[in-house]
């Protein structure tokens, strides 16, 4: 699945009635390759959501364009287009079980596909084909969204918007809200949608364990600005960037500052995850 | 101890009658002044509708919530909620105002203040969150962070002595978290403000003087942090606790209790120097 995303010099602002915001995001130059799964982070209010909606035309660039596959978004863009990118890029907002709406799972998988004119009985087959993968069984077609678990609703809505079969997922804090449980198995869920279907995910995150675990590569926003995207583990072994990025560390990485200041001397390695640390607390005779 | 402004008893529970399944079965505790109260436990362990049942928004079955003495019911509610905010998860939800200052002014309008007074409850609570200097702006406009900050302003605004956080600090980013968490504290040792917050942060549980932790309706364990954390394997514990339960499955010897983080790194430094 060839689905790059390419940002060229992309300023963008809210306009509202009659006026405008300052902007949200300044020249923004990006290129993200098919098949990738990023994280983007950063302080409140870098510009992170803005980001993501500029992706599915949600936001449009006041100047420059985003290139979605062979669709160009910017102040011209036509309806239709809009229409096509918002199916190839889908948009999974913050907290997307609060936009469950229909009186049973089915009409509200149903409803994306048949607003893209897909017959009742394609749409059926598409959000049966989506429940598998978010990891629910058909028999939850009938019931109620209310009825559900956190956790549960909140895969429902990750499910219509799979039924429109996208090629780019872009998720606004995907793991929010959930216990330690449910945001694993979100996260297991995004990974195995890139890795066995290509789908390049995209997810904002405040939580660095979440960055450090499941994200291979990491956009790092400020004041509108991209500062940094390369690989993960480059950001974390950049102490300069990240103190002056303000961000936190990953639990492991932490941990392992601190213990490295106790003792005076580097460990070999940076650790990302409580089992990095301990491989490398065990190997090198810490413990 | 001081005394105990909150006392729930053989509390339960079900949202349909038709059905045996309690979402809360007999849940008993009571909550001191000055104290602050983590509940955790996995979704569906009946947290969510504890805090609905706090905040007066769901009738109990059965069993008594008195605060400050008074057994909540519809008619006492809004007696007792002059002395009692409420944090939800969602800010969005909890917004009126047309800007910030507005927003936060709201509840301070309902209680007959004079302006002045209101005036100087609003930039000092927008002050202690860090939101004042964006006093003027519509709060939808305002990124998940900075909203959330805003609905805690228009709680301390108020100047109550509980505070009840529903999963409210979820949407904020780790540093500003951990400021609000500073603030609080603070108000806590100041005010003898007390506070329950229900949530799945290991991080801002361990900041709790106690944990009770629910599951399936139930109160499983309940007791300070390192007790808790040493005692309840099923909880996802902080990250210095599950480093050590690593190192102890893959054969290694550490200490058998609970370690903070800064404990740990002092425990495996020690264990390291020249004999």
């Amino acid at each position: 699945m060839a689905m790059e995303i390419q940002f060229t010099n992309v300023t963008a602002d809210y306009k509202i009635g009659p006026l405008r915001t300052a902007q949200v995001l300044y020249e923004i130059n990006l290129h993200i390759p098919s098949s990738s799964f990023t994280a983007i982070v950063g302080p409140t209010g870098a510009g992170k959501s803005s980001l993501l909606k500029t992706m599915n035309g949600l936001l449009l660039p006041k100047e420059g364009s985003v290139q979605v596959d062979r669709f160009l978004l910017d102040q011209h863009t036509e309806k239709n287009v809009l229409k096509l990118v918002r199916k190839k890029v889908g948009l999974v907002l913050q907290f997307p079980e609060s936009q469950l709406f229909a009186e049973t799972v089915e009409k509200d998988i149903c409803f994306g596909p048949l607003n893209f004119g897909a017959t009742p009985q394609e749409a059926k087959k598409l959000a049966i084909e989506a429940l598998h993968h978010v990891g629910l069984q058909e028999d939850i077609l009938t019931k109620s969204p209310f009825s559900l678990s956190g956790g549960q609703k909140r895969r429902v809505a990750i499910a219509g918007i799979l039924a429109l079969k996208p090629e780019v997922l872009v998720l606004d804090e995907p793991g929010v809200g959930l216990d330690p449980e449910g945001k694993e198995e979100i996260f297991q869920l995004l990974t195995k949608l890139n890795r066995e279907l290509g789908i390049s995910i995209l997810f904002v995150s405040h939580d660095m364990n979440e960055v450090a675990r499941f994200a291979e590569d990491v956009i790092v926003m400020n004041k509108g600005k991209v500062t940094f995207y390369g690989k993960k583990r480059e950001l974390f072994t950049n102490e300069e960037l990240l103190t002056n990025m303000r961000l936190e560390l990953p639990d492991a990485l932490r941990f392992q500052r601190q213990f490295e200041n106790k003792i005076g001397k580097k460990l070999g390695k940076i650790c990302l995850t409580e089992e990095e640390l301990a491989d490398v607390l065990m190997e090198e005779g810490y413990v | 101890m001081g005394k105990s402004v909150i006392k729930v008893e053989n509390l339960s529970f079900r949202y349909d009658q038709r059905k045996e399944k309690e979402i809360l079965s007999s849940i008993s505790f009571t909550v001191n002044e000055g104290e602050w109260v983590a509940i955790v436990g996995p979704n569906g362990s009946g947290k969510s509708t504890l805090a609905h049942l706090l905040a007066g928004l769901l009738q109990p079955e059965s069993g008594t919530i008195r605060i400050f003495g008074k057994a909540l019911t519809a008619e006492t509610i809004w007696e007792i909620r002059k002395n009692m905010g409420i944090v939800f998860q969602n800010p969005d939800h909890q917004f009126i105002g047309t800007t910030v200052q507005d927003d936060v002014a709201f509840g301070l309008e309902n209680m007959n203040m004079s302006y002045a007074e209101m005036e100087k409850r609003v930039e000092q609570a927008l002050q202690q969150v860090g939101m004042w200097e964006y006093r003027h702006t519509d709060p939808s406009h305002l990124s998940g962070g900075q909203k959330r900050r805003v609905t805690i302003a228009g709680i301390l605004a108020i100047n109550p002595e509980i505070i009840i956080f529903d999963e409210a600090f979820t949407m904020l980013d780790p540093k500003s978290r951990r400021e609000l968490f500073s603030l609080l504290k603070e108000m806590q040792a100041k005010r003898k403000l007390t506070m329950i917050s229900i949530t799945h942060d290991m991080e801002e549980a361990s900041l709790a003087d106690r944990i009770i932790v629910l599951k399936n309706g139930r109160i499983l364990n309940t007791g300070a942090p390192q007790e808790v954390f040493a005692q309840t394997t099923e909880l996802a514990a902080p990250f210095a606790e599950r480093l050590r339960r690593l190192l102890i499955k893959r054969g290694r010897k550490l200490p058998e209790q609970y370690m903070t983080e800064t404990e740990m790194v002092e425990w495996l430094w020690k264990s390291n120097l020249p004999m």
